[in-house]
């Protein structure tokens, strides 16, 4: 069986540090794998187990440094990699970055059964590269998987997130999963594996090499545009409250539970 | 601009140029714009279909966009289903014209068996009747279906907003969708070159009109031809999700919440027990279900739930600017923390810097001594 498994390097953006002219700063910001990704890759690792001739690609779009993620990738057990990395793809809304990927899956790698991609970005956090995907793959995608329960016969059974239900999907191969964390554990990788690791190749290409036009890439290829980024504005009172803040505190609720029961009475 | 145009060396800002051009052409008219579509997710309740909350929020906010065209585009609904129309479909309808809708447009096709399928039929309505905003809940059907539909159409598509406007730009009249990015530490506001700008839109965050817009509007059937559609997923099993409680959660008018500062489970039960004192919901940040304390289900921010309460109150929580996404919309936001310099006094309206499991005695003591609701 042949896994792909799409992973993205994100900032941490647990630690971004902004100046004083509001402007995030990029010098020193950590790049990490996007811990969607991380599981996603476990739970191809997961599937590797019990089907022993699997084979997992790792396919990431960026600069030379996410090569870093695939590095972690290989070491934790992961067969090959292929980062995507021209000027070209820089700049990339969802739509180009998803038509990338596909041309890349359909011209580089051709063979593949199963597609796993973290459910959300924690950049962007769109969720829409992987559904972008499976489209432009013209092939089936099961969203919000919480579990993978059954890998045989050229189908998948997955279990999926819905808003008031958990839906129980069978899936004909090849497929798109975008995964949740709940669905593999993770482990980390020894120093060994990184030392292993150094054997895998990671193999660059480019727009010609994947077959793909200037028109389709990055940020021509990009309906999407940002015509504005800005710090997100506080306008709160900021009232510090030392004494008789028992008093306070219920007199706000008193005040909302009142305006309803007046709004109920009309 | 057109003369520039020809002596125009470099290749890129030839490209701007044509771009700007375009768009200058169409200056002395505006273009009469098209309609703006709202997607009716139905979500079945205990066997009854009823409309998800979030879509009386988009048609109120589709109005208010259509508004700004001087042609006022129609308002339409879109319904997607394979389902008969039964009893609880003229309710359905009769909320919708209520909610701010013109139109009713219900697409059906026997072989829509779940979001694949519906994702394909509204696709290929769209390719006919293409409109100029189409709008959907950031729900997970919302976020599953949009980006199928939009790469289907060739377009953008601007996911989980939490504003909408109309912008002019080069001209012309544009969406502009703002949404929080980067764990909520900065906004963007995209605009979209292509037609449909379709943008996903975070459910409690836009207010639905109070007042009703219309009690009857048009209604039009659409039947796409869905031939070549292979449906590849088959639904196996379908279990009811613990989700109950946490609409709860998104719909109260008072919450309180708890974070790391509470500790351990016998703290956290103070904060259950207070909620049910003052009748509000109860809450966690990240670090409260981390430790234990309390469900996923339960969990505020941009990994769990977004909530506008009336009155938001923060028993030990530090204020991650990833948590204060979850919570920017709440009226007003009361903090208890001990540590004084904790982010979350720079984004609240009443700041306690006092130890939150005293607080919380404190606050049963009296509302238990007084025995009147608060």
């Amino acid at each position: 069986m042949k896994i792909i498994v799409c992973v993205k390097q994100v900032p941490d953006t647990n630690d971004v540090k902004w100046s004083k002219e509001n402007n995030i700063i990029r010098e020193g910001l950590i790049n990490i794998i996007n811990p969607y990704d991380e599981y996603a890759i476990q739970a191809a690792l997961n599937i590797k187990k019990l089907n022993p001739d699997t084979k997992i690609t790792l396919l990431s779009m960026g600069p030379n440094c996410a090569k870093d993620v695939l590095e972690y990738g290989l070491a934790i057990g992961a067969d090959e990699a292929i980062l995507l990395s021209d000027k070209r793809f820089s700049g990339a809304d969802t739509c180009a970055t998803s038509k990338t990927l596909a041309s890349a899956i359909k011209n580089a790698i051709q063979e593949y059964d199963i597609i796993i991609t973290g459910q959300f970005a924690i950049d962007g956090d769109t969720a829409q590269t992987g559904p972008s995907l499976a489209h432009h793959l013209n092939i089936p995608v099961l969203t919000y998987v919480k579990k993978i329960t059954d890998v045989k016969n050229n189908k998948i059974t997955a279990q999926c997130e819905r808003e008031n239900e958990v839906l129980t999907f069978e899936g004909a191969m090849p497929i798109v999963l975008c995964v949740l964390k709940s669905c593999a554990e993770l482990k980390n990788p020894k120093i060994e594996d990184y030392i292993n690791a150094q054997k895998k190749q990671i193999k660059i290409l480019n727009l010609e090499d994947i077959q793909s036009t200037p028109d389709e890439a990055g940020i021509k290829g990009s309906p999407t545009f940002v015509q504005r980024a800005f710090r997100p504005e506080v306008n709160r009172w900021c009232k510090k409250v030392k004494y008789d803040y028992i008093k306070e505190i219920l007199s706000h609720i008193r005040e909302e539970n009142g305006k309803e029961e007046k709004m109920q009475q009309q | 601009m057109a003369k520039k145009k020809k002596c125009s060396s470099n290749n890129e800002n030839n490209e701007a140029e044509n771009f700007s051009n375009d768009f200058s052409n169409e200056q002395a008219e505006e273009r009469f714009a098209r309609e703006i579509f709202v997607y009716a997710e139905i979500t079945n309740e205990d066997g009854k279909m009823t409309l998800h909350p979030v879509v009386a929020e988009l048609l109120n906010a589709a109005r208010k966009l259509a508004e700004k065209y001087s042609n006022t585009p129609n308002v339409c609904s879109i319904i997607s289903t394979n389902n008969n129309i039964n009893d609880d479909f003229d309710t359905i309808k009769k909320t919708l014209y209520a909610n701010g809708s013109d139109k009713v447009y219900f697409i059906k096709n026997e072989k829509i068996k779940n979001y694949t399928g519906i994702a394909k039929a509204v696709s290929e309505f769209c390719k006919i009747n293409t409109p100029e905003i189409f709008l959907i809940g950031a729900t997970i059907i919302g976020r599953s279906i949009a980006p199928l539909i939009s790469s289907s159409l060739n377009t953008g598509l601007t996911a989980d907003c939490t504003k909408l406007e109309i912008t002019n730009f080069k001209d012309e009249k544009k969406l502009a969708a703002t949404r929080p990015t980067f764990g909520g530490q900065l906004m963007a506001t995209i605009l979209c070159k292509n037609l449909p700008q379709m943008a996903t839109v975070r459910p409690h965050v836009l207010q639905k009109r109070i007042d009703a817009y219309k009690e009857n509007g048009e209604f039009e059937e659409f039947i796409p031809n869905l031939d070549n559609f292979n449906d590849c997923l088959t639904i196996l099993n379908t279990e009811i999700n613990k989700n109950k409680l946490s609409s709860e959660l998104e719909n109260a008018q008072v919450v309180v919440a708890g974070g790391k500062g509470l500790k351990n489970e016998e703290n956290f039960q103070k904060l259950i027990k207070f909620a049910g004192l003052i009748g509000a919901s109860y809450a966690g940040s990240r670090g409260a279900v981390d430790m234990g304390l309390i469900d996923k289900e339960h969990q505020i921010g941009q990994t769990g739930k977004t909530i506008a309460p009336k009155v938001y109150i923060a028993f030990g929580i530090s204020g991650a600017i990833h948590h204060m996404v979850g919570i920017s919309n709440a009226k007003k936001i009361i903090a208890i923390n001990n540590d004084e310099n904790a982010p979350i006094f720079e984004n609240s309206d009443i700041a306690i810097v006092e130890d939150a499991p005293k607080v919380l005695d404190e606050l049963i003591a009296e509302l238990e001594k007084n025995e009147i609701p608060a």
